[in-house]
């Protein structure tokens, strides 16, 4: 499938990170740093939380691989290049520089939609200005779009993926029938189209997810170009529906002209003698133009002197002059050809602006990476022996049930695990007391909520010490990873108990967490659960199953477990 | 031949296409389907009509506008400039006037409120109205670039229409079907223009913890949660979160910051919302405030300021959560008490 990156979900700010480079950059090659600080100075970017240089600080590493911002704008310096906004620099392929066409971006303000339009249409592969995976002889949005108009002027975002944007060519319009065609026949039932995406996952070895986000940004730009809005189709042998982007009217008439026009490619371009390409370059630029909405008076004597060249150029390549092209020539032709056509200087200055990054923000310069130093959030359990608290129904069998786990799995990591797996589909009802139950085990006087009990706001609750923890639950149903969403809901469930009382806590009491697991990436609830504290000086503790399963099977095999004080304090994730 | 041309819609200079024989001093709204009238500073009255003013700020909204304290500038604001919604209103360089689409039109006033010279009004069908044809002949050619002082500051009295007629009553539905960055331009721009300048979060931009943040004074600055569906009970913690992020990691005191939740209906009396909110305010001692769209969009058609957002304004508790109230006692004395749609002043009994 062809890959379209995704920077970020709106037009928008796509092109606001583009003005904002050319308005602060101009006349210079632009590297990613570069790139980087432009969009910071302008608002645009945020990281780990952060927005400004904070966010900077925070993002760089000494792999740039792994640095969000950087990525991000690598991202955005695809696209560019993609749609003629940037070319390629001779030196390195991530140092680029400003193209006319993207002046032209930057000077419709906030009138560019028609121009993005046009460089939309005017992405085709291959390409002398990028090079990307892939054997793909392909417009893309064309592809898309005619597509649409032969599959009821709709396609879901599987559709795209399966059909144009995974297809190799789309050169002739039997190439356009072809896939329309395929499309219409997955539309029997949801299964066609299901074992259609599954073999193009098991053929292209990439997840399902990944394929959707190379979808995004193009979405993104048919809908807030105004080219597509969403809808439903049904299976033509299932009640079921789908979801499809539809065409607009002002979509469908895009649709329709491209269909109808002469689609010009680069390999074709590159036979034309110079003059022929320059005449070319030239008109079909200022013709683009001229649709999106801007004034080519002035121009229009040196388009007539060479329109002669022009329509020989036509000639050659045998198109009808009185045919619609889609061809953009800063984005299929070589920069050479450009230079000649558009009597172009390079840039004459380099990297040495005060644009570059500060470069006292590096890795670990006081701030840290990412989210900056978290390990204070990490809090390995204090045991003590056990002390059994009060038991119910459920919890023998509960003991029993780790016990043997224990025994059969021959170690505590391998029956956590086993745990885990056994409860990985456990909705609230099944979970709720499972959670109670095991901090009883542990040691703790624990009960759940009853559905119906509004004012029992919190999932579950502990008394120790004469004060009462809330708990707030997530069962593996509801989330499979916790989320901050559970933060915020701990955070209220402290504030009620606090306001409303019922049972007894103080301020300086955690309010606690406990989930199927917490989440891969953990610092965006690392961080809130440090603002918290620092402003409300209330502590929330996380507790994934596995810590909780750990601390259970320690309890009822060794007698051990974690100290009150520990657990009534706790800031962060409880690391079993 | 590298030659950059112009847009056609881009303004070549500041002013407009036309200008009035003097000064506009004062709009009067006569409600819908009445065209504004027009005082000039010579005592001249006309209906309005449309200037052809460059710069649009029936169009384009000034971000800019916005002033945070310096440690909030970086904030990641969402770049997009326009006024209307939906985009229904557009530029027309032939006639150098604006168009309105009626197709896309949501009737919701913002460029009827900031037009400033009264050039725009609603109709009955729920649509803007663009005068353009200058009956009274209040209209001369413009006078040179160098005399353009900035758009005139009218004051504007009457209301552009009834809080109950149809564009307003309709805000419940035609906000459903709102995609969520129209939402969210509505809802910033709604806030402007009352007098709290707004900057909202880039759409997708996950690690910006809250929807908007605005400014009330030079001493406290507002953050806004927006909360259309039905998890209203959400946006109580999702205001702690932001002030939470607010004081950690933008430095900003506590008591510096006003958290606001828009809604689109007060839920009623006996949802948990309006409790949390009093628990909140008794054990943190942060006073959440509320308001409906359709709330703020009465207050704007009947040019009601905020800016001061004085205390008691938009503020529930248990037995007390008729914004009415508050408005009448704070910022706008003889209100009418007539809602756009149910809940928009006070919860359903």
């Amino acid at each position: 499938m062809l890959r379209f990156p995704n920077p970020g979900s709106t037009i928008n700010n796509f092109v606001a990170v583009y003005r904002a480079a050319i308005n602060q950059l101009r006349g210079c090659e632009v590297t990613l740093d570069n790139l980087l600080a432009a969009t910071v100075r302008a608002n645009l970017a945020t990281s780990s939380g952060h927005s400004g240089h904070e966010a900077i600080a925070r993002s760089t590493r000494p792999d740039r691989s792994k640095d969000p911002l950087y990525n991000q704008l690598k991202m955005y310096a695809e696209l560019f290049r993609a749609l003629g906004w940037f070319h390629p620099t001779d030196r390195r392929a991530l140092i680029n520089r400003f193209t006319l066409l993207g002046e032209q971006v930057a000077a419709a303000g906030p009138h560019y939609s028609s121009l993005l339009g046009e460089c939309v249409l005017g992405i085709a592969h291959p390409s002398h200005t990028l090079t990307i995976k892939g054997d793909y002889n392909l417009r893309p949005f064309s592809a898309i779009l005619q597509t649409m108009l032969q599959c009821d002027g709709a396609l879901s975002r599987d559709e795209m993926i399966v059909g144009p944007l995974s297809v190799s060519s789309d050169r002739t319009h039997k190439d356009i029938f072809n896939v329309a065609s395929r499309i219409n026949e997955l539309r029997r039932h949801p299964d066609e189209l299901y074992a259609a995406m599954a073999d193009l996952v098991h053929v292209r070895g990439v997840k399902k997810t990944t394929f959707e986000n190379y979808t995004r940004w193009p979405i993104a730009v048919m809908r807030d170009l105004g080219w597509a809005r969403k809808d439903k189709l049904p299976y033509r042998d299932s009640n079921k529906t789908f979801q499809v982007h539809r065409l607009t009217d002002v979509g469908e008439a895009i649709a329709y002209r491209v269909s109808k026009s002469a689609d010009l490619r680069a390999d074709q371009v590159d036979t034309l003698p110079t003059q022929y390409k320059s005449a070319l370059a030239l008109t079909t630029h200022y013709s683009m133009l001229s649709r999106s909405g801007f004034d080519i008076s002035h121009v229009q004597n040196s388009l007539s002197e060479i329109s002669e060249t022009y329509l020989k150029a036509l000639e050659r390549l045998e198109i009808d002059p009185e045919q619609p092209l889609l061809f953009s020539p800063f984005q299929s032709m070589t920069t050479t050809d450009i230079a000649d056509a558009f009597n172009q200087a390079t840039p004459v200055q380099s990297v040495s602006r005060t644009n570059s990054l500060d470069t006292s923000i590096k890795a670990g310069s006081g701030t840290g990476v990412g989210r900056g130093p978290r390990n204070h959030l990490f809090v390995a359990p204090n045991f003590v022996d056990r002390v059994p608290s009060e038991s119910k129904a459920h919890d023998k069998d509960l003991s029993e049930e780790l016990q043997k786990l224990r025994r059969t799995e021959g170690s505590v990591q391998a029956a956590t695990a086993a745990f885990l797996e056994a409860h990985s589909k456990d909705n609230q009802m099944a979970f709720y007391p499972l959670v109670s139950s095991m901090f009883r085990i542990i040691g703790f006087q624990c009960d759940y909520s009853r559905a119906g009990v509004n004012y029992q706001r919190w999932d579950a609750w502990i008394i120790t010490k004469g004060t009462a923890i809330p708990i707030e639950i997530k069962s593996p149903t509801e989330e499979q990873f916790l989320s901050t969403k559970a933060v915020r809901q701990a955070l209220e469930n402290k504030i009620v108990l606090l306001s409303r009382g019922g049972l007894v806590t103080k301020a300086g009491v955690s309010t606690l967490i406990v989930g199927y697991k917490i989440p891969n990436e953990r610092s965006e609830m690392s961080t809130l659960i440090d603002d918290i504290f620092s402003t409300y000086e209330i502590s929330i503790g996380v507790i994934d199953l596995r810590v909780l399963a750990t601390l259970a099977i320690k309890a009822v095999c060794e007698e051990i477990t974690i100290d009150s004080n520990q657990l009534i304090r706790l800031r962060g994730f409880l690391d079993g | 031949m590298a030659d950059i041309v112009p847009h056609k819609d881009i303004a070549k200079h500041s002013g407009t296409a036309r200008n009035y024989r003097e000064q506009a001093t004062h709009l009067e709204f006569e409600g819908l389907d009445a065209p504004v009238t027009v005082v000039l500073r010579s005592g001249e009255r006309g209906t309005g009509t449309c200037l052809g003013c460059y710069d649009a700020p029936c169009m384009w909204i000034e971000l800019s506008s916005a002033v945070l304290p310096k440690t909030l500038m970086a904030f990641p604001r969402d770049p997009d400039p326009r006024v209307c919604p939906t985009r229904a209103i557009t530029w027309n360089s032939a006639q150098q006037i604006v168009d309105v689409s009626p197709d896309l039109c949501i009737g919701c006033g913002l460029c009827a409120a900031r037009c400033p010279y009264g050039a725009i009004s609603i109709t009955s069908d729920g649509t803007a109205h663009v005068v353009s044809d200058d009956p009274d002949s209040l209209a001369v050619e413009p006078h040179s670039m160098d005399e353009f002082g900035g758009h005139p500051i009218p004051t504007r009295t009457g209301a552009i229409g009834q809080p109950n007629s149809s564009p307003l009553a309709d805000l419940p539905t035609t906000i459903t079907n709102l995609e969520d960055s129209a939402r969210t331009v509505l809802v910033r721009n709604l806030l402007t223009q009352c007098g709290l300048p707004c900057l909202t979060r880039r759409r997708g931009d996950q690690n910006v913890r809250m929807d908007g943040v605005f400014a009330v004074d030079e001493n406290r600055v507002g953050v806004v949660e927006t909360e259309f569906g039905t998890s209203v009970l959400e946006s109580p913690r999702s205001l702690l979160e932001a002030v939470a992020v607010l004081h950690g990691r933008y430095d900003l005191a506590v008591y510096a910051v006003e958290p606001l939740s828009v809604v689109l209906h007060l839920p009623n009396n006996r949802s948990e919302y309006f409790q949390v909110i009093q628990d909140i305010d008794y054990v943190l001692g942060i006073r959440c405030r509320s308001v409906t769209v359709g709330a703020l969009a009465a207050l704007m058609w009947r040019f009601t300021t905020l800016s001061t957002l004085p205390a008691g304004l938009f503020s529930t508790q248990p037995g007390s959560t008729d914004l009415l109230v508050g408005i009448r006692e704070t910022v706008a004395p003889g209100f009418p008490d007539v809602e756009p749609y149910p809940a928009s002043y006070r919860p359903v009994k």
